[in-house]
């Protein structure tokens, strides 16, 4: 078995009296998506900026391919990549200003980034001041930026949000693509789409806690409930019926739906993610 | 520590900078507080007393107050615009010469002279005024005084004349807009726009970061600051030990500019604070202008140690033998304060983290 | 412009100025500073030379020199070594010495020249020195019996009101430049109120309820007015600005405030950040301080003084202040600052408005 790119254990950080996160522990293999998917508050800031190096956990232990931290910071540093939720780029600076300054930082001699910027979709935009991009393009430039290194572990926080839907699509697009180069992604959302649609496994984290960790399909297999929406014409107007399929009588109440109702439409429904999120915190994801 | 980074961070901010108002405020506040502060404490303090002269004849009156130092000698041709002038006190006093004036003097006559003065004008200054009218008019009638005046002068080996007293002043001002403020505010500016989160999370470390910064500040500050040397002429007999007081200079307030930069939460704070806290600092560039106030005030304020230095050595021809306790408290000052530097990097890598 | 709404605006403006602690602790901090400043500032006007002078046989000459004009005096020494010593440690207010030799009189009378010794401490101004060796000269004179043939001392004609014993003092110039610097730096106080409301968007916010633009136009022309006035007023009644004429300092200095209100709102319109902010706002307060230092000048200011903005409310402050001017005697100044104050207010507005409106 390879080893993990990411091997979190029982890590624990406080603000005060405010237990942010406790006792988080999991495992990201190369090539793999982990979203995590929490409300605000629910540690998932604080928990990468621990992976990530910005945060020393007060318990527990981390390694990052297989170094230690903080021990081997500059090492681990070198080989992952950050996309803060923040658009923090040097707005005085153009993209290509941005880029060949953080791969100095990298110590990236020979940096072209006119590739990186096609790549998210900012060729010809590469000479333009940060200050003139659109959100859509910042966020794309962040996402290079975090790229840069042709990192083996990427930190994503919030990637997509209020993006428009070209430019969300773009920035998964290039998730996707890093994930199956072989990079470990770590990706924390409160949207439950992307998570469905990107990640490997999906971890509920709340309160500081994960209270769940699987693949999408198994959480909702598992946890979420099935049903068939039944939409027929009544009287004057329309009328629903849900029937969940694990109810001991689903068939029968179908079979009689379609025999004596005045059909319009039958769909058949699953759970979604916030809906098992619901199940496990008692609470929406906002 | 990575010097190749420091590098990289050093040319990111050099090429910010002209982008920014902050460089420009950096070089041209510290030039134009010099020719604003030369101009208006030069003027204020040097004075002379202002002579309006109407000559309606041909007289060698205004020819011979003009070739004068120490009054300042306007000429017209209107008396009534002149009485206005005086009035006005635009001239201390003034003269309307009648024609044939010098004639009448010469054979032995009395002739009227007015003499009009403003009722602004001090009582010394129509003292000088009224006197060198007389002698004016005495070397018309060609009288020579029976007297030879032997000049003595006292204490020059003390006096410092204003312009090379304000100094410590211009070159405060270079150094520390420069040195101090540069840094202070890329360092906060970049705290608050969260930049410095994504350059933490590369290979770069703190100390790179704040080594990067202070490099900027202090180069800017030593240029700016021999510039100012270079315009007032005051480099002295020792530009050497001037450049050694101007850098170390530099550093020390460039420290100072780590620390405030790591320690305000924002701009307006840090604004706040050197308006507040300025004047602290700023001791010694006063002082100077003051010789008469008991200077060791001035001693409690660090940035004593670099600018006295340079006032003796630019202004008061010192030696670099005489200046080495100032040395020793500089290189101490600047010394202790790397911890305070190093501890308030840390400190402020904290704060990032655990601020949202 | 409704009243509550403007009211809840400027609440809002106040408690957010207040609450940071820091920033209202230094600029209260600030105004003591000023006000201690003003009370180091001499208040005196020395108007007199003082000149020490050792001599032999020569009394009744010295002393009606002495007496001759109000702007000299005389302090006599016995010997030359007396006469040395004081002016080289400057006592009894001694600027420099004359040394007549023992003989001086004898031998102007003769028809020799005699020699003086001037002692002159370094650095004393060239006017001084002409003075000094026109009064050897006019000693000399007077031995030898040649009076002067002119006597502009006795025949001088005094235009304007005499203020001998009265002067201006260095504190009384000082005191429009210490009010005006204080409204100069709320300028920077208000367009970064300003500024920061547009950079984070919240004037949006305030904009999308009942709110309109006037409302917030107004809140901030009354919020950046009142605290500028408040505080040139606490300064102003601490140095003694207000006493001479009360109703017309407050209505200068209340124009003074929506001059500098105006440029504000300009500077914090265009600033994108604080230290845009800062720099416009500096290049207005810069040209905005000339006619405060040219007021440390004696005389007219030059035309190009008279035509900036603030001007009026520098000859406004030091007429009043200073000669005790009456409304009718300040009323072109006081025209000049309300038009500017307007005009700037005016424009502040409207390119604020502006500014807000496009984002």
């Amino acid at each position: 078995m390879s080893r993990p790119a990411i091997a979190a254990a029982d890590l624990g950080y406080s603000y005060g009296d405010v237990r942010a996160v406790d006792g988080v522990g999991f495992e990201v293999a190369p090539g793999e998506t982990l979203g995590f998917l929490g409300p605000n508050g629910a540690g998932k800031s604080t928990t990468i900026k621990m992976l990530t190096g910005q945060l020393r956990p007060q318990q527990g232990t981390i390694e990052i391919l297989g170094m230690r931290l903080p021990d081997r910071l500059d090492d681990v540093q070198g080989r992952i990549g950050v996309c803060f939720e923040e658009k923090n780029l040097y707005t005085a600076m153009s993209g290509k200003e941005n880029l060949v300054f953080f791969a100095r930082l990298f110590g990236i001699r020979r940096f072209d980034p006119e590739p990186l910027l096609d790549r998210v979709g900012l060729g010809g935009r590469g000479d333009d001041r940060v200050s003139e991009y659109s959100k859509g393009m910042r966020q794309r430039l962040m996402m290079a930026r975090a790229l840069i290194n042709r990192p083996d572990v990427l930190f994503l926080d919030e990637p997509t949000d209020g993006l428009d839907p070209v430019s969300a699509r773009a920035i998964r697009d290039v998730i996707r693509a890093e994930a199956e180069r072989g990079a470990a992604v770590l990706l924390t959302t409160h949207d439950m789409h992307e998570a469905d649609s990107l990640s490997d496994r999906v971890a509920f984290i709340n309160q500081g806690r994960i209270l769940a960790l699987d693949a999408p399909e198994a959480l909702k297999l598992e946890h979420g409930e099935r049903s068939i929406r039944i939409r027929f014409r009544s009287g004057d107007g329309v009328e629903e019926e849900v029937v969940p399929l694990d109810d001991p009588g689903a068939a029968d109440r179908v079979r009689a739906a379609v025999a004596e109702r005045d059909l319009i439409t039958i769909h058949t429904e699953e759970a979604t993610l916030e809906d098992v999120f619901v199940r496990f915190a008692g609470r929406r994801l906002e | 520590m990575n010097l190749q980074r420091v590098g990289h961070i050093v040319v990111k901010d050099l090429r910010l900078g002209p982008r920014s108002p902050l460089l420009l405020f950096a070089v041209v506040m510290p030039l134009l507080i010099t020719l604003l502060v030369a101009a208006v404490f030069g003027s204020l303090f040097d004075q002379q007393p202002r002579l309006g002269i109407v000559d309606l004849g041909d007289s060698g009156i205004p020819e011979a107050a003009a070739a004068l130092d120490g009054i300042e000698v306007t000429t017209s041709t209107d008396p009534a615009a002149l009485a206005d002038r005086v009035e006005r006190h635009d001239v201390d006093a003034g003269l309307v010469i009648p024609e044939g004036f010098d004639d009448a003097v010469r054979a032995g006559e009395e002739p009227d002279l007015e003499f009009l003065v403003s009722g602004r004008s001090l009582a010394s200054t129509r003292a000088v005024l009224a006197v060198t009218t007389i002698d004016l008019v005495r070397e018309v009638a060609g009288g020579e005084p029976p007297v030879e005046v032997v000049t003595t002068v006292i204490g020059a080996e003390d006096y410092v004349p204003l312009g090379d007293r304000l100094i410590p002043l211009t070159v405060f001002y270079a150094v520390v807009i420069a040195g101090m403020f540069l840094p202070a505010s890329s360092l906060v500016e970049e705290r608050q726009k969260r930049t410095m989160d994504a350059v933490l999370v590369t290979p770069a470390r703190m100390p790179e970061i704040l080594t990067a910064k202070a490099i900027v500040g202090i180069s800017l500050a030593t240029v700016m600051g021999l510039i100012t040397l270079a315009l007032n002429r005051a480099f002295g007999a020792n530009p050497g030990a001037m450049v050694l007081f101007l850098v170390l200079g530099a550093v020390m307030v460039a420290e100072f500019g780590l620390v405030l930069g790591c320690w305000a939460r924002d701009v307006n704070t840090l604004y706040t604070a050197i308006k507040g806290g300025g004047i602290f600092i700023f001791l010694p560039a006063l002082f100077a202008l003051f010789p008469g106030v008991p200077q060791w005030i001035a001693r409690i304020a660090p940035t004593y140690y670099f600018l006295q230095p340079i006032y003796d050595l630019g202004a008061r021809g010192a030696s670099f033998g005489s200046l080495w306790d100032e040395l020793a408290v500089c290189l101490a000052i600047v010394t202790l304060l790397v911890p305070a530097v190093a501890a308030m990097g840390r400190r402020a890598e904290h704060d990032l983290a655990i601020v949202t | 412009m409704r009243g509550p709404i403007v009211a809840a605006i400027v609440r809002k403006d106040a408690r957010a100025f207040t609450r940071d602690r820091f920033f209202f602790f230094i600029t209260i901090l600030a105004l003591v500073a000023y006000a201690v400043v003003y009370f180091f500032i001499p208040s005196n006007v020395d108007e007199t030379v003082t000149v020490g002078v050792h001599q032999t046989g020569l009394d009744e000459l010295i002393r009606g020199v002495a007496a001759a004009s109000r702007g000299l005096a005389v302090a006599e020494y016995d010997s030359s070594a007396d006469l040395e010593d004081a002016v080289t440690r400057g006592a009894d207010g001694v600027v420099a010495g004359l040394d007549f030799p023992t003989d001086f009189a004898e031998t102007v009378a003769a028809g020799e020249r005699a020699r003086v010794r001037l002692l002159l401490p370094a650095g004393v101004s060239e006017d001084d020195r002409l003075l000094l060796e026109g009064i050897v000269g006019e000693v000399a004179f007077a031995v030898a019996g040649v009076p002067p043939p002119v006597d502009p001392i006795t025949d001088a004609v005094v235009l304007g009101t005499d203020r001998v014993g009265d002067q201006m003092s260095l504190q009384d110039q000082m005191r429009p430049m210490l009010l005006f610097f204080v409204l100069m730096v709320e300028t920077f106080a208000l367009a970064s109120l300003v500024s920061i409301e547009i950079q984070e968007r919240t004037v949006t916010a305030v904009l999308a309820t009942p709110a309109r633009i006037g409302d917030v136009l107004a809140a901030k022309g009354i919020f950046g007015t009142g605290l500028a006035f408040v505080e040139v007023l606490f300064l102003a009644l601490v140095i003694g600005a207000l006493a001479p004429n009360l109703p017309l300092m407050l209505v200068a200095l209340l124009l003074g405030s929506i001059l500098v209100t105006g440029f504000g709102m300009i500077a914090g319109s265009f600033g994108r950040d604080f230290m845009e902010v800062l720099f416009i706002s500096f290049a207005f307060m810069i040209p905005l301080a000339i006619p405060a230092m040219a007021a440390l000048f004696p005389g007219t200011a030059p035309l190009w003084v008279r035509l900036i903005p603030s001007f009026g409310l520098v000859d406004v402050i030091g007429g009043v202040t200073t000669d005790g001017e009456s409304w009718r005697e300040v009323s072109g100044a006081l025209a000049s600052l309300a038009a500017w104050s307007t005009a700037a207010f005016v424009a502040g507005s409207m390119i604020l408005k502006r500014r807000v409106s496009t984002l």
